[in-house]
């Protein structure tokens, strides 16, 4: 019977009035890989925090660890015992070099003052090695790509030793081979006894590693399975708790051709993309981080210059000197980063709305008509119903959905004729989710054409008739989501990579 | 339902509130040390010294709430003083008066200060240079530019008119204070009824956010260094008449004491946040407590020491009540 | 491998266009001033003039690397001297026990601030201002100003030489020390962490105090040292020599190439950035510019200097353009 290395009872944790683990109950076992999955906001990062000793859990929860009840774990006590986390941001310092970086805790960790530069190398390329992974030890992080950069992350975990690694979705922009490269390392440790929590929302990649799956929603643990006990349909069940935009919904696209792109090019980021979109069409573009998708999308907004290429709206050859001139083209963009770039958090919803069509508000002098603003929020407010909003108080008030139909209903202010997504239903509730599909599938139906950016198969196979696959910079293939069955759709997906 | 309204006023104005609340108690507390405080002369005196502080004030807060800051307000405010003394003086023959020229030396000092605060907005926007090095090299370029003019003289012996700004009164009430509330109506506007206000605001608070949604950051920069030139202008014309003279090194002890005001006026120094009422009564109570430290012939290190002290009980204040 | 830059590197970093350009400024000026610039009782003045701003430098490269700045050292160096001054004055000691004297106090006032920028979240530049107001006004409050001077005979200049090579020794310690601790000791690499990623330091179990306690009181004790330096060679203790040449030192840093949000710079690149900010107003003297134009021309090359840096950071970040061109938001 294998050793319990961690025990969670009842853990609770509040976050002022919401409640991020409730009565939760955990059992790590010592050598296993343990997959914890869940949507965004169901409390992973809460329950990896606790873990990790970052934040405390709140009066009443039991801990133990070994079997020895732990009254609070700090970041040293659980650094101490081995605990490694890689965040989903990963936590690197771009400042440092690789080796430094990967070497990092090495140092922190031995008593003696003088640094000793061979000994970090030596370290970092042994770590490196063992990973099969070839990286310049004297780069500086913040010139490495965000593959390389998460390749970092888990080094730096691994250098030193570790008890128990967790790691937070980390394969979130690797290809399927350095995916295969992660895994034959995952377990290459196991086998030597390194305990591994995997949280992911990937569910073939979780059924693939894990010994054993919980399954987290809304803060509570909805079961704890072993991987023989599971499958796909199963996981997407319990996860969503209902049946989302279960069935495809396509309206016929129009004839114009609204966008072309001709063989555009940038750099090291995407080589000779081409497509059209049509009026009234939902266009999906299906493709890891680092498959160039976004950085598509930004060209197209105005905000990433391509080298070489051309990109046509309404068939005038256009040329976008910053996303202002996007904006008046028609082009909005609802970026795939909600807190950072989307909102901005601490200012009131009508700011937020109106900002980016304040000027069409103003008055002959130049002053705000401040009525129309106020009419204009309102507007959006009502139509797209975000609940519990009001014009004056501040955007972090509100829930993850209601945030994103705020970013949704500045760019629909903008009127445009283009509307592109970026993972716009990222770490959302599923109601939201379906509010957002169901708003995204109206405004197609109103003539608006739509470019659906996502790495989530069901969210393109269910809304777009017609998907881009994207890989490398490249787009690979182009998929019709009407003649393929979900499961094929899935298949094409994941091989394509 | 009206106890309702009135609680989500106050509570909408809980900072300005609080800032009442100790205006009123710090003048409580000076007029018990000196009884007849609160009289129309003390008053009055305290009145003139409002708007060139006020102004100083703005100019440096309306670069916080962009998140940036500006530490060549003083310099910048020594030269424009300078270029218009250089005016009035070389013009206008000791004794005599002439309203046009000195309109004129006013409108120039006033564009300098502008033209000062575009450069600053310029090199920080289009170089990307940190606000904190490029204005403390501008401050540097500026006091150098007046030591160079001036050689370390002090100008003085200006005309009747220019000296009314600062020192007379019109209706009992000095003169600046006209021009200080004129420009402060102007930033209201700015703020509230112009789409300045929220790009500035969204700006300050997150500015990749704001550049997605389409803010054109260069020109938000710019503009707002510009209008932190013209109430730096206004504050040295009012400054050079008060003195009488201008040089370089003058006011120098005021940039804390800008900073100082415009922090415990609920600005926010890491951006998007802060009111102009709030500025206001911010500048009140130090002018206030001011006051009150010279009745007690404090010396004036010791002064400079206790504005140290509340600077850092108002960042603390600030950051409890953020915490909240 | 890790730390040694390759040739290639270096040339094309920006130290080495400061080096350049202090070249380049020296056998211009050793040119014009037909050998002037480089005769002993002008370089002696150079030293004189500058070693102890150079000292302190150390110390402010110190904290921006970790993320924030004091402004307050220049007030922390001067309350130094006068109680290291005021020590000699009663007290006598010898010249280990006053510099003793004067680094405690450094650090004493230096953990102040490092506690308070702790606590307060606020910008280091607002709260190190607020306790130079504080440092400053006490210290002049109490002190009224008063000169001091008439030390005892142990502390006199006694050499031609030594008024050179005490100086130099310090300088070249400090910078020595410094240079050691940010590349070789754990609280240097920690220094690095903080300044790049603060948040992650913190994951990393980074006691972030004790870091800030560290370098704020390190560059108390530098500039502390410098104050030492400064009364040596002009063998006075004025309280208003020292306070407005804050700029200089941070001219100096900022020159030798760091990164005001932190994680980055060397102190060989302050070493650069000090010779060219004491050359250059040395050599404006020398070519006979006078004093009223010197704040102007340094402030020129000053700002021209960020702003090419500056210029040439926007460069690179376009040749670079790796995930997108807005921010770091995406890393």
């Amino acid at each position: 019977m294998p050793e319990k290395l961690l025990e969670m009872l009842k853990v609770n944790k509040h976050y002022g009035g919401v409640r991020a683990l409730k009565d939760f109950d955990f059992e790590l076992y010592d050598g296993e890989i343990h997959c914890l999955v869940g949507q965004n906001g169901c409390g992973k990062s809460t329950l990896i925090k606790i873990i990790s000793g970052v934040i405390k859990s709140d009066e009443g929860s039991r801990i133990l660890m070994n079997g020895k009840p732990v009254h609070n774990i700090t970041a040293k006590y659980a650094a101490d015992a081995g605990i490694k986390v890689i965040y989903q941001d990963l936590s690197l310092f771009p400042n440092l070099t690789v080796a430094e970086n990967i070497a990092f805790n090495l140092n922190t960790d031995k008593g003696a003052k003088p640094v000793r530069w061979n000994e970090f190398c030596a370290v970092a390329k042994s770590t490196l090695d063992m990973m099969r992974v070839n990286l310049e030890l004297d780069r500086e992080v913040s010139t490495l790509s965000i593959a390389d950069r998460q390749l970092v992350a888990i080094a730096r975990a691994l250098a030193t030793n570790a008890k128990l690694i967790i790691m937070d979705e980390p394969t979130s922009s690797l290809t399927r081979k350095e995916v295969n490269v992660l895994f034959s390392i995952i377990r290459d440790l196991n086998a030597k006894g390194l305990t591994v929590m995997f949280v992911s929302h990937k569910l073939d990649e979780i059924i693939e590693i894990a010994d054993r799956i919980t399954v987290m929603r809304d803060g509570t643990k909805i079961g704890t399975f072993k991987k023989e006990e599971l499958d796909n349909a199963k996981l997407t069940e319990m996860l969503s708790g209902q049946c989302i935009a279960c069935r495809q919904d396509f309206t016929d696209a129009g004839e114009k051709t609204v966008l072309e792109l001709e063989g555009l090019s940038n750099g090291r980021q995407y080589k000779d993309v081409s497509f059209k979109l049509r009026q009234g069409e939902i266009l999906g573009v299906i493709g890891l981080l680092g498959s160039g998708r976004t950085e598509v999308a930004l060209s197209l907004f105005g905000l990433n210059k391509p080298d070489s290429g051309t990109i046509k709206v309404d068939g005038q050859k256009v040329c976008f000197k910053s996303n202002r001139d996007a904006i008046k083209a028609g082009i909005a963009y609802v970026p795939e980063d909600r807190l950072s770039q989307g909102l901005v958090i601490d200012q009131n919803v009508e700011d937020n709305i109106s900002i980016s069509i304040i000027d069409r508000i103003c008055s002959k002098l130049g002053l705000v008509k401040t009525k129309d603003r106020r009419q204009l929020t309102e507007g959006w407010i009502k139509k797209l119903n975000i609940k519990s909003a009001l014009p004056e108080i501040p955007a972090s008030a509100m829930s993850g959905g209601n945030q994103q139909k705020i970013v949704i209903s500045k760019w629909l202010a903008t009127d445009p004729r283009i509307l592109i997504l970026d993972q716009p239903t990222n770490g959302i509730d599923i109601a939201a989710k379906s509010a957002i599909y169901d708003i995204i599938r109206e405004l197609a139906k109103n003539g608006m054409s739509i470019i659906l950016i996502s790495d989530e198969i069901p969210e393109i196979y269910f809304n777009c008739p017609r998907a881009l696959l994207m890989h490398h910079g490249r787009v690979v293939k182009e998929l019709d989501c009407r003649a393929l069955s979900e499961t094929d759709f899935e298949r094409e997906v994941s091989y394509g990579q | 339902m009206k106890m309702d309204k009135v609680k989500k006023v106050i509570a909408k104005n809980s900072d300005n509130s609080m800032l009442l609340l100790m205006l009123v108690v710090c003048t409580a507390l000076v007029s018990l040390i000196k009884p007849g405080f609160f009289s129309f002369a003390t008053v009055q005196s305290v009145a003139y010294q409002i708007p060139e502080m006020g102004l100083l004030t703005v100019a440096m807060a309306i670069t916080m709430l962009v998140g940036g800051i500006n530490l060549s307000v003083i310099a910048s405010a020594n030269l424009s003083g300078i270029i218009m003394a250089l005016i009035m003086t070389r013009y206008i023959p000791e004794g005599t008066d002439n309203i046009p020229l000195v309109l004129v030396a006013v409108l120039a000092g006033v564009l300098v200060s502008v033209a000062a605060g575009a450069l600053n907005g310029l090199i920080i926007a289009h170089f990307k240079i940190p606000d904190m090095l490029a204005t403390l090299g501008t401050q540097l370029l500026f006091s150098g530019i007046c030591l160079a003019i001036t050689r370390g003289e002090t100008i003085s012996g200006y005309p009747d008119s220019f000296k009314f700004i600062g020192n007379e009164t019109i209706g009992g009430i000095p003169t600046a204070i006209y021009i200080f509330v004129l420009a402060l109506l102007f930033l209201v506007i700015l703020l509230r009824n112009m789409p300045y206000g929220p790009r500035v605001h969204l700006y300050g608070s997150n500015k990749v956010a704001s550049m997605f949604s389409g803010v054109n950051d260069k020109a938000l920069i710019v503009k707002t260094y510009a209008i932190s030139g013209l109430f730096v202008g206004l504050a040295a014309v009012i400054l050079t008449s008060r003195f009488n003279a201008a040089a370089e090194g003058y006011a120098s002890s005021y940039l804390m004491q800008t900073i100082l005001i415009a922090v415990l006026g609920g600005v926010n120094p890491n951006g998007g946040h802060g009111k102009v009422s709030g500025i206001v009564l911010g500048v009140l109570i130090f002018q206030v407590v001011g006051s009150g430290l010279n009745i007690l012939r404090l010396n004036s290190h010791l002064t400079t020491a206790i504005y140290g002290v509340i600077l850092l009980l108002a960042v603390t204040a600030r950051m409890l009540r953020t915490e909240k | 491998m890790g730390n040694k830059l390759s040739y290639k590197k270096y040339i094309n970093s920006s130290e080495f266009y400061l080096l350049l350009v202090d070249v380049i400024l020296v056998v211009f000026l050793s040119i014009y001033t037909r050998g002037n610039f480089l005769e002993l009782t002008n370089l002696r003045s150079l030293v004189v003039g500058y070693s102890a701003l150079g000292i302190m430098a150390a110390g402010v490269l110190v904290v921006i690397i970790s993320g924030g700045i004091d402004i307050s050292f220049m007030a922390i160096a001067t309350i130094a001297q006068y109680a290291m001054a005021q020590y000699m004055l009663h007290l006598g000691g010898n010249f280990v026990i006053i510099i003793l004297v004067a680094v405690v106090t450094g650090v004493a006032l230096g953990c102040i601030n490092a506690l308070l920028v702790n606590r307060i979240k606020a910008p280091t530049l607002i709260i190190t201002l607020a306790t130079m107001s504080i440092f400053d006004g006490i210290l002049l409050w109490a002190t009224k100003g008063v000169k001091l001077f008439g030390f005892p005979e142990w502390f006199a200049v006694k050499t031609p030489a030594s008024i050179v090579a005490i100086p130099i020794g310090f300088l070249v310690l400090v910078f020595l020390l410094t240079w050691y601790i940010l590349k070789f000791t754990k609280m240097g690499r920690k220094i690095y962490a903080i300044g790049g990623n603060i948040e992650a330091a913190r994951r990393m179990g980074v006691n972030i105090l004790k870091v800030q306690l560290f370098v704020y009181a390190y560059v108390g004790a530098i500039a502390a040292l410098g104050a030492i330096v400064q009364c040596y060679l002009i063998q006075q203790v004025a309280l208003n020599d020292l306070v407005g040449n804050e700029m200089d030192v941070i001219a100096m840093v900022v020159l030798g190439g760091v990164a005001l949000s932190g994680g980055k710079g060397t102190v060989s690149g302050t070493v650069l950035g000090m010779l060219l900010v004491a050359i250059m107003s040395n050599g404006l003297t020398l070519i006979g510019v006078s004093s009223y134009y010197q704040d102007l021309v340094i402030g020129s090359v000053i700002l021209v200097s960020f702003c090419s840096s500056g210029w040439k950071m926007l460069q690179n970040a376009k040749k670079a353009n790796i995930g997108g061109k807005l921010e770091d938001g995406q890393g």
